[in-house]
């Protein structure tokens, strides 16, 4: 298939890229939905919300295809995915995930002491942006510097940030009633 | 600056806002002194300041930053649980997980802190994501060509319906002429020139009888050359006029009218036929056919009058004007039935066979030729062209 090729100017030198097409769009949705699924679901614990979120996302990535680089559309995806989920939590203050999660340690979470249930624990403690950190990471492998363009950090703010929140799980986990 | 009692107001602001200078302070001291009247309104200045009060900030550790401080080996176990330490640095780190044993136990929970990158999460309704563009246009498009195709398919079948049934029509007509018929009005005659006449009576075109007929009767006059035969102006006289052909047109003023026909080509039958089937289109609609028992025309026996008449035969519109009015007649002929006035003949009635079709086209000629002004009948009209005659 012919690929159209679009170009800009950031003011310093001409970026050619080649801009998505109908069926590249398709590509991506079947490649990264299940990622930015799990990225938005992780951090809102709501299924319905995250789905709104990730169809909202790819909504626009299929309105502004023509501007997008297909080489980068998981990064786009990210990016507005993870847009949309603060603007949502912020729409729909909804937190209350947290108190869920302090519910559960009193009940049943000591017992299924295993470890991906102790560090979901610990993830839920984090704040979005640690817990975003973290997911963009561990989940998808990028490094500071493009965490930092999905999330509007610089690179050392990423450093700070996602070694702070490791520390904070650290410490969870080292709890001794969270020790395996 | 003295103090009276005319200014002492702003004094008294100034002294409460302490913004007098010590012998400032003093005369206004002075002037209250002296003036006791007005020590309320000083007292009363002074309780509109506020007096300091002491607020503590209960819990100032909340706003404490921690500084991370971590040393160079966690730093370095933290960098290369996210990967991003260069080769050396991961090679030697590696190598210190290996052989201290501390290190490694630091490392092993680290570890515990990566989320497991394997775990799925699998969005069901991936169809609600997919987009599609362009493909309601080709419909629409592939569409529009259908319709365009069916629309034109559709015209040219009834055209060609049409004109099989003209065709048909004609064949008909012919055929009959030739097999004898003997309700045919005009008798065979030895030059084969009847199926001309049964024709052009059939339509009311007598125009075209008449030179066929005339030039028929020349008899010398082969069938194979082409001849071509113009009508005579209305008020010319010729031997043709005994044979009382009357012509008339539908026309309410009742007008004489004179006809002009100039006919191409008259060869043989085939040709004959072509130009009947012209007159057949032109003339259609007039079909009716009134004689007149005082007009009666034995064409077979005018014919042998006419033998010696000039090869260009004229018509008696003169006559017409005696006729009463009728909306639509044409030239009729008798065979023995003189006692009848006004008998309305239709030629070749199980011939002429009307199809729906052909009732469109000419309504839709008639529509064309009101809102056009296109004034027909005055000349010989081919394929939309009409030639002038005058």
């Amino acid at each position: 298939m012919q690929r159209i090729t679009s170009t800009q100017w950031d003011g310093r030198k001409p970026l050619s890229y080649h801009c998505m097409t109908e069926r590249e769009y398709n590509e991506c949705v079947n490649h990264y939905a299940d990622n930015v699924y799990r990225f938005i679901l992780k951090n809102l614990r709501h299924e319905e919300d995250a789905r709104d979120v990730v169809q909202g996302t790819f909504e626009k990535m299929w309105v502004n295809r023509l501007q997008v680089d297909n080489e980068k559309c998981k990064s786009y995806l990210f990016t507005v995915a993870y847009h949309q989920m603060i603007d949502h939590i912020r729409k729909n203050k909804r937190m209350s995930y947290k108190e869920d999660f302090n519910e559960n340690e009193r009940g049943t979470i000591r017992q299924q002491s295993n470890a991906k249930r102790i560090l979901d624990e610990a993830l839920s403690k984090l704040n979005e942006t640690q817990r975003s950190l973290v997911m963009l990471k561990d989940y998808e492998g990028y490094n500071y510097t493009e965490i930092g363009q999905i999330m509007g950090l610089n690179e050392s703010q990423v450093k700070v940030y996602l070694h702070r929140a490791r520390l904070q799980l650290r410490a969870y986990i080292v709890k001794p009633e969270n020790v395996i | 600056m003295n103090i009276n009692r005319h200014n002492y107001e702003t004094f008294f602001l100034l002294y409460v806002d302490n913004e007098l200078s010590a012998a400032e302070r003093k005369a206004v001291e002075e002037f209250v002194r002296v003036n006791t009247d007005l020590k309320s309104e000083l007292e009363s200045f002074l309780e509109t300041t506020l007096h300091v009060e002491t607020v503590i900030y209960g819990a100032p550790e909340g706003l404490y930053k921690n500084q991370i401080d971590l040393d160079s080996l966690q730093e370095n176990l933290l960098l290369n649980l996210d990967n991003e330490l260069d080769a050396t640095s991961k090679k030697e780190i590696a190598e210190k997980i290996f052989s201290d044993e501390a290190v490694k136990k630091e490392w092993q929970i680290w570890e515990q802190t990566k989320l497991d990158a394997s775990e799925k999460i699998i969005f069901k309704d991936k169809q609600l994501l997919y987009r599609h563009e362009g493909s309601r246009v080709i419909a629409i498009r592939f569409w529009r060509i259908a319709a365009a195709a069916i629309l034109l398919i559709g015209l040219f079948t009834g055209i060609s319906l049409w004109r099989k049934d003209k065709l048909a029509e004609n064949a008909v007509a012919v055929n009959e002429i030739k097999s004898g018929d003997t309700k045919q009005p005009v008798k065979n005659n030895a030059t084969g020139t009847t199926n001309i006449t049964a024709a052009a009576s059939e339509k009311n075109a007598t125009a075209v009888n008449a030179e066929n007929v005339a030039s028929a009767e020349l008899g010398t006059l082969q069938q194979e050359k082409n001849v071509t035969s113009t009508t005579s102006d209305k008020n010319e006289k010729s031997p043709v006029e005994k044979n009382n052909i009357a012509v008339t047109r539908p026309e309410k003023s009742n007008k004489e009218i004179v006809e002009k026909r100039s006919l191409e080509n008259i060869n043989k039958e085939k040709s004959n036929e072509t130009i009947a089937s012209a007159v057949l289109t032109n003339r259609n609609n007039e079909v009716p056919v009134q004689r007149k028992a005082t007009d009666e025309i034995a064409i077979t026996e005018s014919i042998k009058d006419k033998i010696s008449a000039p090869a260009k035969p004229f018509i008696d519109y003169n006559s017409v004007s005696a006729m009463p009015d009728s909306y639509a007649k044409t030239a009729g002929f008798t065979e023995g039935t003189s006692g009848n006035n006004n008998k309305i003949f239709y030629v070749n009635e199980e011939t002429v066979t009307r199809s729906k079709v052909g009732g469109l086209f000419r309504k839709v000629k008639r529509v064309i030729e009101r809102n056009t002004n296109i004034k027909t009948g005055n000349g010989v009209k081919i394929a939309g062209f009409e030639i002038a005659l005058k």
